[in-house]
C-alpha cells in the first residue's frame, strides 16, 4: 500500500518547482478549511480535481484511501440528514408524525424528517474533505522527498523539522507494507484477523500484529540513525543543498493563482460567507 | 545534547513515531454517531508516544502525525488545523506524567475545562453562534471532567507512572487505560471540541449533548481497546531491549 510514494512521470506538474506545489496544496487546504457552503467547495474540489488529472496520476493508486473517505462521507451525509439543527427548517421528507423525546432540544418534539439543509451540509462536508484528500497525494506522488525537504527550508522551516517530516512521509508506507506483511505471516500461522468478530479483533486480533510491527520499524528507525550519525548529520556548517530550485515562469503563473484563490476566498468569507457571489447560489444552499 | 536528537529522543524514532500517529489515522475505532468523522487509534496512542519519547520529542512527534493525518485522513482530525492540538497536548501531558512533571499538566488544566466552555461561543461569541443553555452546557463534559479531575490524585503522580512501568500486563494494560482518560481529554477539551465547533459552526445545544450523551460511549469503546494495542507495545518494547530514553517509561 505504498500509496504517498514518489511516481516519476513527465507532466508539468512533476516538472513544477516543489515551492509552487506547496503553495498550490496549502492554497486549497486553507480554502477549503476556510469555506462552507455547498457550491464554493465543489468550486474547491473542481480545482483539486483538475489540479490531480494534470499530474496524471493513477486514480486505482489511491483506491482504499478514496473508498475510506466515500465510506465516512457516507456516514456523514446520512448523520447530518437527521441530526442537523435547521436553521430555516427545510424538511425534504417527513418519516413520523408522532411525539418523541429530542434530546438535541432537550424536549418533546412532533414529527421526524430528514432535513433539506442536513443532507446539503453533509454533502458540502463530503466535499471538503475529498478536496483536502485529494491535494496531498499530487504533492508527495510528483515530488521526490529530498526536493521537498529543501522546498520546505525555503519557508525557512528548521531542517530538524523537516528532516522529521520527510521521514515520517518515507515511513509510512513502510508501516503499511511491513503491516500487511506481518498480518500475511500470522494468518499463516492461524491468526487471520479477517475471520474476526469485531470486538474479538480489538480483544485479540491487533495484538500480535502490532507489537512485531512496532519492533521491526523501531530497529529499522535505529538503523537510520546510524546511518545520520555516520553522515555527520547537525554539524554546525552551512547546509547545502544537491538539487537547487529554480522558479519558471509557469511556476510563477501557478504561484499566483495559489495566492489569489486564498485572498479571494478570504475577501469572499468575509464578505458574503461564500466564495462562489451569494446572488449565483440557490435559496438551498446558501451559506448558515 | 546530540545534535541527531530532539528534546533527548533520537530523531529516528521521533521520525518513526509521527509516521505511526499518521499512519494509524486511517485505522477507525469508532464513528462519530452525530457524524463529521471517527475518532481514529492515534488519537489514543498519542499518550504513549509522549511516554516513550518524553514530553516535547513526544509533542513533535504528535505535531508531525497530526499534519500526515490531516492528508492522509481528513475524517479523523475533521476539525482540521483548529484541531491538530488534538494530537499534540497529549503526548505533551502523558510525557510530563512519567516523568514526574506532573504540576505542569495541573496548571494546564483548569484552562481545559475553561476552554470548553468559553471557545467559540462566548469568546468570540454571539452574533455568529447562539448562547449555550446553562448549567446543562457545563455540566456536558461530565466524562472528560473525569479524566481532568484524576490529574489531582495520586494516580496521576503516583500509581500510573509506577504501573506503567512494571512488567506485568494487566497492571500496565489498566495504568494505559486510566493515563488515556487523563490526558486525551486535555487535548480533547483545549482544542478538539473549540476546533471542531469553529469549522463546522455547530450549535452550542448540540456540541453539549454530543459530549454529554455521544462521548462517553464513543470513549468506553475507545480507550480499552488502545489500552490493549499500547500495552502490549510497551512490554514488547520492554523485552525487545531497545534504546531507552531517560525519564521515558522504558527507563
Amino acid at each position: 500500500m505504498a500509496f504517498f510514494e514518489y511516481v516519476a512521470k513527465p507532466t508539468a506538474v512533476h516538472r513544477l518547482n516543489p515551492v509552487t506545489k506547496l503553495a498550490v496544496t496549502g492554497a486549497i487546504v486553507v480554502s477549503a478549511t476556510l469555506l462552507r457552503d455547498f457550491f464554493s467547495l465543489s468550486l474547491i474540489l473542481a480545482i483539486t480535481l483538475g489540479w490531480w488529472y494534470w499530474s496524471k496520476i493513477p486514480v486505482a493508486r489511491f483506491k482504499y484511501l478514496l473508498s475510506l473517505s466515500i465510506a465516512t462521507i457516507t456516514v456523514i451525509v446520512i448523520g447530518n440528514a437527521f441530526l442537523f439543527v435547521p436553521p430555516r427548517g427545510k424538511i425534504a421528507i417527513e418519516i413520523y408524525s408522532g411525539w418523541w423525546f429530542n434530546p438535541l432540544a432537550m424536549s418533546p418534539q412532533q414529527g421526524l424528517a430528514i432535513y433539506l439543509d442536513g443532507i446539503v451540509f453533509g454533502l458540502a462536508t463530503g466535499i471538503k474533505i475529498m478536496a483536502m484528500v485529494c491535494a496531498l497525494p499530487v504533492l508527495v506522488t510528483t515530488t521526490p522527498i529530498p526536493s521537498l525537504m529543501t522546498a520546505m527550508s525555503r519557508f525557512r522551516i528548521p531542517y530538524k523539522f523537516n528532516f522529521i517530516l520527510g521521514s515520517a512521509l518515507r515511513f509510512a508506507p513502510l508501516f503499511y507494507s511491513n503491516f500487511a506483511t506481518i498480518t500475511d505471516a500470522q494468518k499463516l500461522r492461524g491468526h487471520d484477523m479477517d475471520k474476526m468478530k469485531l470486538l474479538e479483533k480489538v480483544m485479540k486480533g491487533y495484538v500480535p500484529i502490532v507489537t512485531p510491527l512496532v519492533l521491526l520499524l523501531l530497529r529499522s528507525s535505529d538503523d537510520m540513525q546510524i546511518a545520520i550519525e555516520s553522515r555527520a548529520f547537525g554539524a554546525p556548517v552551512k547546509r547545502t543543498y544537491v538539487e537547487e530550485l529554480r522558479m519558471s515562469r509557469l511556476d510563477y503563473l501557478v504561484a499566483g493563482f495559489s495566492l489569489g484563490l486564498v485572498l479571494v476566498t478570504i475577501y469572499g468569507v468575509v464578505t458574503q460567507g461564500s466564495l462562489v457571489p451569494v446572488g449565483l447560489i440557490p435559496y438551498w444552499a446558501k451559506p448558515a | 545534547m546530540s545534535s541527531t536528537n530532539v528534546f533527548g529522543a533520537p530523531i529516528s524514532w521521533v521520525a518513526l513515531f509521527a509516521a505511526i500517529l499518521g499512519g494509524t489515522s486511517l485505522i477507525p475505532l469508532v464513528f462519530y454517531g452525530e457524524g463529521g468523522g471517527y475518532l481514529s487509534l492515534n488519537i489514543f496512542l498519542t499518550p504513549l508516544v509522549g511516554m516513550v519519547l518524553g514530553p516535547y520529542a513526544g509533542a513533535v512527534a504528535a505535531l508531525v502525525g497530526a499534519i500526515i493525518a490531516i492528508f492522509f485522513s481528513p475524517a479523523s482530525v475533521p476539525g482540521h488545523i483548529f484541531q491538530m492540538w488534538w494530537l499534540v497536548i497529549p503526548a505533551l501531558v502523558g510525557g510530563w506524567m512519567v516523568s514526574g512533571r506532573v504540576r505542569y499538566a495541573l496548571a494546564l488544566a483548569p484552562f481545559a475545562i475553561l476552554s470548553y466552555n468559553i471557545i467559540p461561543f462566548y469568546i468570540p461569541g454571539p452574533p455568529v453562534y447562539g448562547t449555550p443553555p446553562q448549567p446543562f452546557f457545563a455540566m456536558s463534559g461530565w466524562f472528560l471532567y473525569i479524566g481532568i479531575l484524576m490529574w489531582f490524585t495520586p494516580l496521576s503522580f503516583k500509581y500510573v507512572p509506577k504501573w506503567l512501568r512494571l512488567g506485568d500486563s494487566k497492571r500496565v494494560f489498566i495504568a494505559y487505560l486510566l493515563a488515556v482518560w487523563m490526558c486525551e481529554p486535555m487535548g480533547e477539551l483545549l482544542s478538539g471540541y473549540p476546533g471542531f465547533s469553529v469549522v463546522f459552526n455547530l450549535p452550542p445545544t448540540l456540541v453539549a449533548t454530543i459530549a454529554a450523551f455521544g462521548v462517553p460511549w464513543q470513549r468506553a469503546l475507545a480507550y480499552p481497546a488502545a489500552a490493549i494495542v499500547a500495552s502490549a507495545i510497551i512490554i514488547g518494547m520492554r523485552k525487545a531491549g531497545l534504546r531507552k530514553i531517560p525519564r521515558s517509561i522504558l527507563s
